[in-house]
């Protein structure tokens, strides 16, 4: 396997370079995703489980965590508006 | 060569966020089922607390891929708009 060291990224060509740019941004917004998705699993978790007695979802609480994400959105939007 | 080294790089890139993510995941599950599973800590875990963050643990992974649809599914409403 090629080894990333300072004299292999000076013979990288443009368009590579380009790639791999364009290659970040995307993972940047994917890790943003990411980021929010853990925030409002952490909320909706605390708003939604009140104790374990299964590995499952059930559909209540399948519905929680999507009224949950729907209604902090709203929130948001709603809060940004005032 | 340089498709290579290319592919390598973006595979490191790939394979740093990954673990940046499932670290996180870990760190939100301990808090959030210790917090649910093990509420008066003895010197041990017991079998029941052990039960409860197995169960606990795989909730959890099943919320977050819940919430992950859910939000995404938004977010493509929202861009459309």
């Amino acid at each position: 396997m090629e080894s990333i060291t300072p004299q292999a990224l000076e013979s990288l060509d443009q368009n590579s370079r380009q790639e791999i740019v364009q290659f970040m941004e995307a993972e940047r917004s994917k890790a943003k995703i990411q980021e929010t998705v853990h925030t409002f699993t952490n909320l909706c978790w605390n708003k939604c489980i009140k104790k374990v007695n299964s590995a499952q979802l059930d559909g209540s609480e399948q519905q929680c965590f999507t009224d949950c994400v729907g209604r902090y959105l709203d929130t948001n939007i709603d809060i940004v508006k005032m | 060569m340089s498709a290579a080294l290319k592919d390598n790089i973006k595979k490191e890139i790939a394979a740093e966020l990954a673990v940046a993510n499932a670290q996180q995941l870990v760190t939100k599950m301990t808090e959030n089922c210790f917090d649910m599973c093990v509420p008066k800590p003895g010197s041990s875990l017991s079998a029941a607390e052990k039960n409860c963050t197995a169960q606990c643990a795989q909730k959890y992974i099943m919320a977050w891929n819940l919430v992950s649809r859910v939000y995404i599914t938004k977010l493509q409403q929202s861009g459309q708009r």
